[in-house]
């Protein structure tokens, strides 16, 4: 249809639209900007010391650093185990490899909490992981393994996986295998063909994938809570104290704010690495 | 061909090893929620649904399943009529514009703790603080950019050609969308619902910071109890929640199958 054939009614199209707006703009524009405003403000009234606080006293840089660290290795471990499946999956054409992708994409309906929930048990003292390597004779006392950094990226990784696989199938079934057939044929290599026919075509999903399993790692907040020790405290964790326990509201919006500019930083350098514009990248990405 | 046979081989291994992880961490759980001891044993020493009756029959935990239910079907159904909403306008007055989807895609993009703290300072003001509707509203809100895409996408397979037949025929806009649209979106409408409702049943962290206190969300009071303890009840509660979601992705996979062909005039006539 020709777009002069379309009836033109500004009033509709806004009130139509005006729903879906509103409640983006109160439930993220707000919030965050409230977040802005709080954090650049104490008893005293508007002062940077919030700031000034959160790099210097502890325990916010180390948590931070805890936060951004279990965030990197969760989203590395996470498109390395998810990328040959997507890539895998995709190139199938059976119906048992469509059943295959539908049952991960189920398993992004586990609740989260359950998932959280299984790591506790089955890593606890007396849990079935332990008792498993005490008889078969490997060890000889059960291990600690919960309230450690790797129970709390084993459990983030299995709840991230499904994430990235999603994404990144949905990319890879665009694939054009015929140009890989035809570089085959003109005699290219095997890694050539990978660097230059098959990377370039997959390059923006994976790099989408790895962001977006970034943003949702660096927020987690029950997870490291419940599976962590005091050296897995993360962003989340604290801000909430900080808000609930010891109503420190500037502290934790300062918190928000600084997580919010460092993913910020992040989408612009993931925008770079996928090499495409803004406008399609926000076009792909609500497909 | 041998080695393509050998790199299947390869492929499917690796994808089941990937699903046991995913899964089965899950599953061993499950035959510990069915014993009698005080204990949690795997497999039980003894089998009974001791513990489900203590769940079922403990009123603090219906309460919280009940306020989670009654926010789930208010985000899921301000979720889906937003959906609609944004389908109609991608029909009718022009695609939705990519600029205006990345907008409604930032719910999903945007740090919900972060969100979540300038939530608290605002309601703590406004003294709605632990509102309901106000986390249901919230909950709609992560939702819409899931309905936004499963709406959009089925109105994508309607004709546009139908519209102009039927106002051609003298039919009005709403009987339009009443008699033609929402018949050929039905099925979508309603995977976007069940998709809505379990982004709400799950969410947590939004019910933790801002939810209702006295009577929380289930995964808000799940999580206070997961801090102090592991017991058999939890993993009872944990296999129903399980099972709750397995119900609705089978509902979901039922009806991706049951979803009409593109809706034409063809189709219409015959």
């Amino acid at each position: 249809m020709k777009a002069s054939e379309r009836p033109r009614r500004p009033a509709g199209r806004t009130l139509l639209l005006a729903p879906a707006v509103i409640l983006v703009t109160a439930a993220v524009l707000v919030p965050t900007f409230i977040a802005l405003v709080d954090s650049f403000q104490n008893e005293t009234g508007w002062t940077a010391a919030n700031y000034a606080s959160f790099f210097l006293t502890a325990p916010y840089p180390q948590v931070l650093l805890n936060t951004l660290s279990i965030a990197f290795v969760v989203t590395a471990v996470s498109i390395v185990i998810a990328a040959p499946v997507a890539a895998f999956l995709s190139r199938e054409s059976s119906g048992i490899a469509g059943t295959a992708f539908g049952i991960i994409a189920a398993s992004l309906w586990i609740p989260i909490l359950v998932k959280t929930y299984s790591w506790e048990v089955l890593l606890a003292k007396q849990g079935p992981i332990n008792a498993l390597l005490v008889g078969a004779g490997l060890i000889h006392e059960p291990l600690p393994l919960l309230f450690t950094r790797g129970a709390v990226i084993l459990a983030m990784t299995q709840v991230m996986v499904p994430y990235a696989a999603t994404i990144m199938y949905a990319g890879m079934r665009r694939v054009d295998w015929e140009l890989i057939v035809a570089a085959r044929t003109l005699g290219a290599s095997l890694w050539m063909v990978f660097v230059h026919v098959y990377w370039p075509q997959v390059r923006f999903t994976v790099v989408m994938a790895s962001f977006i399993v970034f943003v949702v790692a660096s927020s987690f907040f029950v997870t490291p809570a419940l599976l962590g020790g005091p050296r897995e405290i993360m962003l989340g964790m604290q801000m909430h104290t900080d808000l609930v326990n010891r109503y420190e509201s500037g502290m934790a919006a300062t918190t928000g704010v600084v997580l919010t500019v460092i993913l910020g930083l992040a989408a612009w350098l993931s925008l770079k690495a996928s090499g495409t514009s803004f406008r399609r990248a926000a076009t792909e990405f609500a497909r | 061909m041998r080695r393509w046979r050998a790199g299947r081989f390869i492929g499917w291994s690796y994808c089941i090893a990937v699903i046991a992880f995913l899964l089965l961490p899950v599953l061993i759980m499950v035959p510990a929620s069915f014993g009698a001891g005080e204990s949690l044993e795997f497999p039980p020493h003894e089998w009974s649904l001791r513990w489900y009756r203590e769940v079922l029959g403990d009123r603090q935990w219906l309460s919280s399943a009940a306020v989670s239910a009654r926010l789930a079907l208010l985000a899921a159904f301000v979720a889906t009529a937003i959906g609609i909403l944004l389908g109609l306008v991608h029909l009718r007055l022009g695609t939705v514009k990519p600029a205006l989807r990345a907008f409604l895609m930032l719910p999903v993009v945007a740090p919900h703790i972060v969100l979540a703290t300038g939530m608290f300072s605002l309601l703590l003001h406004a003294h709605l603080l632990g509102n309901q509707w106000i986390l249901g509203l919230l909950h709609a809100s992560l939702a819409v950019p899931l309905t936004m895409i499963v709406v959009v996408n089925a109105v994508d397979s309607i004709d546009p050609l139908l519209w102009t037949v039927a106002s051609t025929l003298g039919a009005r806009s709403w009987t339009i969308v009443r008699t033609i649209i929402l018949p050929a979106i039905g099925v979508s409408a309603v995977v976007a619902f069940v998709l809505a409702f379990v982004v709400s049943w799950d969410e947590v962290t939004f019910a933790v910071f801002v939810g209702p206190m006295a009577t929380p969300t289930l995964p808000s009071r799940m999580f206070s109890y997961l801090k102090e303890l592991i017991n058999p009840s939890l993993t009872a509660i944990a296999t129903l929640l399980v099972g709750i979601t397995l119900v609705a992705g089978g509902l979901v996979w039922l009806l991706k199958r049951l979803r009409p062909a593109r809706a034409s005039i063809a189709a219409a006539e015959g």
